[in-house]
């Protein structure tokens, strides 16, 4: 009996038709995702280099931003644009220009004074990064070669809480590739800056 | 030397004891590397995206993301079957996910081997079966299917469906497809593939065709399934039913256009120098990858030029879908697929008498070898 019923032409056609109709209403759910507005933006739009909705670090008058790879929500939410992955130590940038964003913590203050570590990568003799923040030029660092350095850089706040941007920008960023320190053809960095964190420090610690 | 007859003609024929003999020599081979690298055998070839299959068989899928470097990633990319089918197992063997994945990932191959032995004795006249058991076990990138992979199973089921088209049993043939759509994303290919070849064998008459032959058409219906509803659950599990394909970004997948990647890697032809660095995480070549996929092209349309529709619609279809998503995958992804290594056998049983075959094979054990001690290595190359 259900052999005979099996074997029936429409039966086959029918449930070709179920799943046919089943496959419709998937590839519906499928192009109408229910994912949240970090997800649909950083692994669907592609708009955004983050998929959480972590805000940026801050820091607060006496305190510091560390980088490095225990760290790993600061790649999107702090180090927005031209840096490498983190390394144990901060990280490195990797394009002509790099972008940092975070919060300033403070309703008290006029101005911030913020100590960079810093290292250089300088193989031809010269790496001078020119610092903007909030788009205006503040100052010219000079990296020594493979060196840790520290500069400060001297922030003025107009309002409470401020988020600041800071933009690099690199004189002569470098492929490893052209001194041979590329490990494979894949690596394509241009390398300029390493940045390990920065601190905000008093003015009278300035001034030892 | 002689032997006795009973084993002469399991050698001969290419019986099952005959391939399990092989086949376990062959993992000994494994094993006997890894002791020489001083590597326990179940850790060297449980790497990779075997600890994302391990994971996703103890705790099943994610519902957020959590690995990688920007802590991005998840194991949404990964096909439930073989995971499912570890979990089942680790029900009745307690073992370690790790052990469970590789124990299961080999006796999966073992049985594609003797499933695809009866494909090429039902599609080819003459088939060398013993070129092809042993590029089976001892092959270029044979690992992949001793390694907690879903290879193996895909090439189980994959072989599977193929030869019960052949023999006309197209509702199993739809069936088994669904469980490989169930495994990876390449089984897609398989229905489609049987729609190419009934188009190339009877151009626009296969539509009535497939109207006046519902098991076909049902058959063809069916091979989706697997995918269609991994796709359903990932929409009810988190909100995404593309979810395998997006999170891909988190392996650096897709982050340019394609064809920028591959104008970048055209570039190389000779960079074969990393693969031979001394830290594995940087071993890299795109020469290695560029001349792999030649041969990968090659391959497609030969088994266009031999009229095997269905095989060079399967090749031309992963090959078109590797490049697009990276050509650091275009080695694994065509071992992966069985296609090619049939193509593989047709070039060399045509052109080769059975001495330089077998020199042939000697070659490729050694270059499998030399693989095979940079995935216990984990040589980024072979990610």
């Amino acid at each position: 009996m259900s052999h005979s019923f099996w074997s029936k032409p429409q039966i086959k056609y029918g449930l070709a038709g179920v799943l046919c109709l089943f496959y419709l209403v998937v590839a519906f759910l499928a192009l109408n995702p229910n994912a949240s507005a970090e997800y649909q933006a950083y692994y669907i739009d592609r708009t955004s280099n983050c998929h959480h909705s972590q805000a940026p670090a801050s820091i607060a008058p006496s305190t510091s931003i560390r980088f490095g790879a225990q760290r790993p929500h600061q790649t999107c939410t702090t180090l927005i644009e031209g840096w490498d992955w983190q390394q144990p130590w901060g990280t490195w940038s990797t394009e002509a220009s790099a972008t940092l964003r975070f919060q300033i913590q403070s309703d008290a203050h006029q101005h911030a004074q913020l100590l960079f570590h810093v290292l250089g990568f300088a193989p031809l003799g010269q790496q001078k990064a020119w610092v903007f923040v909030n788009g205006t030029y503040m100052d010219e660092w000079h990296l020594p070669h493979e060196n840790q350095t520290t500069f400060e850089l001297h922030i003025p706040l107009t309002r409470a809480d401020e988020q600041v941007e800071i933009e690099f920008y690199f004189s002569n960023p470098h492929e490893l590739a052209w001194f041979n320190k590329a490990t494979n053809p894949i690596d394509q960095r241009k390398v300029a800056m390493g940045l390990l964190g920065f601190q905000w420090i008093e003015p009278h610690m300035a001034n030892e | 030397m002689s032997f006795p007859l009973p084993l002469r003609q399991m050698i001969s024929q290419c019986s099952p004891g005959y391939v399990l003999l092989v086949f376990l020599f062959s993992r000994m081979c494994f094993w006997g590397l890894a002791l020489f690298q001083d590597v326990s055998f179940f850790d060297g070839m449980c790497v990779w995206d075997c600890h994302w299959y391990s994971q996703l068989a103890t705790q099943g899928y994610d519902t957020h993301t959590h690995s990688n470097m920007a802590n991005d990633a998840a194991n949404w990319p990964f096909f439930p079957a073989f995971p499912f089918l570890m979990h089942l197992v680790q029900s009745v063997i307690p073992f370690s996910m790790k052990i469970i994945g590789v124990l299961l990932a080999n006796v999966c191959m073992y049985f594609a081997i003797l499933v695809s032995l009866r494909y090429l004795q039902k599609t080819r006249e003459h088939p060398a079966k013993h070129f092809w058991v042993w590029l089976c076990c001892l092959g270029p990138f044979s690992f992949y299917f001793a390694s907690g992979y879903s290879e193996s199973l895909f090439w189980f089921l994959g072989c599977l469906a193929m030869l019960l088209w052949q023999h006309q049993n197209y509702i199993r043939a739809g069936c088994i497809a669904a469980l490989l759509t169930a495994t990876r994303f390449f089984g897609i290919f398989w229905p489609i593939a049987w729609g190419i070849e009934l188009f190339c064998l009877m151009q626009f008459h296969a539509f009535k065709h497939l109207s006046q032959n519902p098991k076909k058409l049902f058959a063809l219906c069916l091979g989706p399934l697997g995918l269609f509803c991994f796709i359903f659950y990932l929409y009810h599990h988190m909100g995404d039913g593309l979810a395998f394909v997006y999170a891909q970004k988190a392996w650096g997948r897709s982050n340019v256009p394609f064809w920028q990647d591959l104008q970048y890697s055209l570039q190389f032809w000779t960079d074969f120098g990393p693969l031979l660095n001394p830290e594995p995480a940087t071993r890299y070549s795109f020469a290695f990858f560029n001349y792999i996929a030649i041969m990968g092209g090659f391959f497609s349309v030969w088994l266009a030029s031999q009229k095997r529709f269905f095989e060079a619609a399967v090749a031309l279809m992963l090959m078109v879908t590797v490049i697009k998503s990276g050509i650091i995958g275009v080695p694994r992804y065509m071992a992966g697929v069985p296609v090619f290594a049939f193509a593989f056998h047709d070039v060399a049983n045509r052109f080769l008498p059975p001495l330089l075959r077998i020199l042939l094979l000697a070659i490729l054990f050694l270059f499998n070898f030399w693989l095979l001690s940079n995935w216990y290595d984990s040589a980024f190359f072979l990610v």
